[in-house]
C-alpha cells in the first residue's frame, strides 16, 4: 500500500492534468475537421493550382515530426510578432498537423462512394452543393467516422508532446509529481492509465461506428 | 364523314411534336469513338427502344443526353430547348451552357439506370421528395402527397418508410422509377433497367414502364429484352459500332430487317434464348 502513497496523494494533480488534456485535444480536434474537410474539398474540387497546394502541404505535415514542428512554432511565433498564449498556440499546431490527416479520412471517405451516386444526383438537378450536402456527404461522413475516430484517439495521445513548450496537461502534471516524490514508476503507471482510459473509451466508440458502416443501418 | 372517323382510327398521334432532338453527336474516350454522328429524333409521347450489341453506345448515348457524359461534338434539344450546349448564332460554335443551366435541363430529363442508384441512407419516400423539394422547391407536404401517389403507381404503397437495403432489386428499380417522376421530367430515359434483376424481378418492372408508356410518356429504353422491346416501342433503333445501323418500326426491324447486320444480332439473339 505505502508503495503507491505518491500516487494516491497526487491523484486529484494527475487528474486535473487528464482534464487538460482533454480540453487541449478537444480544442484542437475542431478546427482541425473543419480544416481537414475543406482540404479534402479543395483537393478534390480545386483548380489545378489549389490541389498541388494542399498536395503540398500534407506532404510537408507528414513529413515533420509533431514534436520538431512545436518546437519549431514555439520559437517562430515570437519572431512574427503574433502574440498568442500558449495554449492557442498549441492547439492551433495542433489542428494545423492533424488537419492534413483528416483531410485524407475525408477525401478516402468521399472518394469511395460510387460514382453512380453522383450520377443520381445529377440526373435529378441537383448542383454540387446540394449534392454534396444531402448526398455525398452523410454517406461520406459515416464512411470516414472509423478512422476520424482512431485519428482522434492519436490526438489524445499527441497532446503528451507539448509538455516540451512548457504546457501543463497529463504528462507534465506526472513529471512535476515525480520530481518531488521520487516515485517515477507509480507515477506515470497513473498517467498511462489515464490515458489508455481515454483512448479506450474513444477506441471502442470507433469500434461501434464500424459495426454500424459494416452492416448498414 | 367517313374520314373524320377513319382518321380518327389510324392516327392517335395527332402531331408529330420532337419531344428531343440529338443532333450529330459524337463522342471519343481516348482514340475510341464512341459515338459516330448519332442522330435521333423521338417525338413527344413516342416509345423508342434502343437495341444493339454490348459497347454498341447505347448507355453512352443515354448517358450524353442529360450530360452525364461529355461529347465532342453535336447537340441536344429537349422539347426545343438545347441541353448541354447552344450554338452560338453568329459564330456557329458550340458553346458549353452554364452549370445552373444544364442543371435546369437535366429536371426535365428523368433516367432510371441499371443498378438502381437509389440514395442508401435515405427511406423511399425521402428518395422521391428529396429532388422535388431541395432542387424545385416545392412545399414538402406536396412533394410527399405526390409521391404516395407514385409509389401507388408502381405498387409500393406500404414500402414508404424502408431503407433501400431492404428492399428487392424490383422494388428498388420501382422506386427508381418513381424518384425520376417526382420531378416531373418532360422524358425518361431508360438505361438497361433490368439487366440487374433476377428473371423473376422483371416482369413488375417492365410493367410500370408499360404503364408509364400508356399514359403518354415521351421514352427512349434501351434494353436487351427483344420481347419487350417489340411490345412497347413505337420505333426501334438498333446501334453498332458507336452509329445508327437501322431504324423503323418493330416488325419491320424484327421481322423484315434490311441490314445484314441487324439479322446476324437477331439470329444470335433468337439462338442463345431459344428454349
Amino acid at each position: 500500500m505505502n508503495t503507491f502513497a505518491p500516487l494516491i496523494k497526487g491523484y486529484w494533480y494527475l487528474l486535473r492534468g487528464a482534464g487538460m488534456t482533454l480540453l487541449m485535444a478537444g480544442a484542437a480536434v475542431v478546427p482541425a475537421t473543419i480544416c481537414g474537410i475543406l482540404l479534402a474539398l479543395l483537393q478534390i474540387f480545386g483548380t489545378r493550382a489549389l490541389r498541388s497546394a494542399v498536395v503540398a502541404y500534407l506532404f510537408v505535415m507528414r513529413g515533420i515530426p509533431l514534436l520538431v514542428l512545436l518546437t519549431f512554432t514555439y520559437y517562430l511565433l515570437p519572431l512574427t510578432g503574433i502574440d498568442l498564449p500558449a495554449f492557442w498556440g498549441v492547439v492551433m499546431v495542433l489542428s494545423l498537423y492533424y488537419a492534413a490527416f483528416m483531410s485524407e479520412v475525408f477525401r478516402a471517405g468521399i472518394l469511395s462512394l460510387p460514382q453512380a451516386q453522383w450520377d443520381a444526383a445529377r440526373s435529378l438537378g441537383m448542383r454540387r452543393r446540394l449534392m454534396l450536402q444531402i448526398v455525398i456527404f452523410p454517406q461520406a461522413l459515416r464512411l470516414a467516422s472509423p478512422p476520424f475516430v482512431n485519428l482522434c484517439v492519436n490526438l489524445i495521445k499527441a497532446t503528451s508532446l507539448v509538455s516540451i513548450v512548457g504546457l501543463w496537461e497529463l504528462t507534465m502534471a506526472s513529471r512535476e509529481i515525480v520530481e518531488r516524490t521520487l516515485a517515477p514508476f507509480q507515477i506515470f503507471l497513473g498517467a498511462a492509465g489515464l490515458y489508455f482510459c481515454m483512448c479506450y473509451a474513444l477506441a471502442l466508440y470507433g469500434r461501434h461506428l464500424e459495426r454500424r458502416v459494416l452492416h448498414g443501418h | 364523314m367517313n374520314d373524320v372517323s377513319s382518321t380518327a382510327i389510324e392516327a392517335p398521334r395527332v402531331q408529330y411534336r420532337p419531344m428531343l432532338e440529338v443532333s450529330c453527336i459524337s463522342k471519343r474516350f481516348g482514340t475510341l469513338e464512341v459515338l459516330r454522328n448519332v442522330s435521333l429524333s423521338v417525338g413527344a409521347g413516342e416509345v423508342v427502344v434502343v437495341i444493339g450489341p454490348s459497347g454498341s453506345g447505347k448507355t453512352t448515348l443515354l448517358r450524353c443526353i442529360n450530360l452525364l457524359e461529355d461529347y465532342e461534338e453535336g447537340i441536344v434539344t429537349v422539347d426545343g430547348a438545347p441541353s448541354g450546349y447552344r450554338r452560338d448564332p453568329k459564330s456557329g460554335r458550340r458553346l458549353r451552357m452554364s452549370e445552373r443551366e444544364i442543371a435546369a435541363s437535366r429536371e426535365t430529363i428523368g433516367i432510371v439506370f441499371q443498378n438502381y442508384n437509389l440514395f442508401p441512407h435515405m427511406t423511399v419516400l425521402q428518395n422521391i421528395v428529396a429532388a422535388p423539394v431541395r432542387v424545385k422547391g416545392v412545399a414538402r407536404r406536396t412533394a410527399e402527397a405526390r409521391a404516395r401517389d407514385l409509389l401507388a403507381m408502381v405498387g409500393l404503397s406500404d414500402k414508404a418508410t424502408e431503407y433501400p437495403v431492404r428492399l428487392s432489386g424490383g422494388q428498388q428499380q420501382r422506386v427508381a422509377i418513381a424518384r425520376a417522376l417526382a420531378m416531373d421530367p418532360k422524358m425518361m430515359l431508360f438505361d438497361e433497367v433490368t439487366s440487374a434483376l433476377d428473371p423473376e424481378l422483371v416482369g413488375e418492372v417492365l410493367a410500370a414502364m408499360q404503364q408509364l408508356a400508356r399514359d403518354g410518356m415521351t421514352m427512349i429504353v434501351v434494353t436487351h429484352e427483344m420481347s419487350f422491346a417489340r411490345d412497347i416501342a413505337d420505333r426501334i433503333v438498333f446501334m453498332d459500332g458507336g452509329g445508327v445501323v437501322e431504324e423503323g418500326k418493330p416488325e419491320q426491324v424484327f421481322f423484315r430487317p434490311s441490314t445484314d447486320r441487324v439479322r446476324l444480332f437477331l439470329k444470335r439473339y433468337n439462338d442463345r434464348y431459344r428454349i
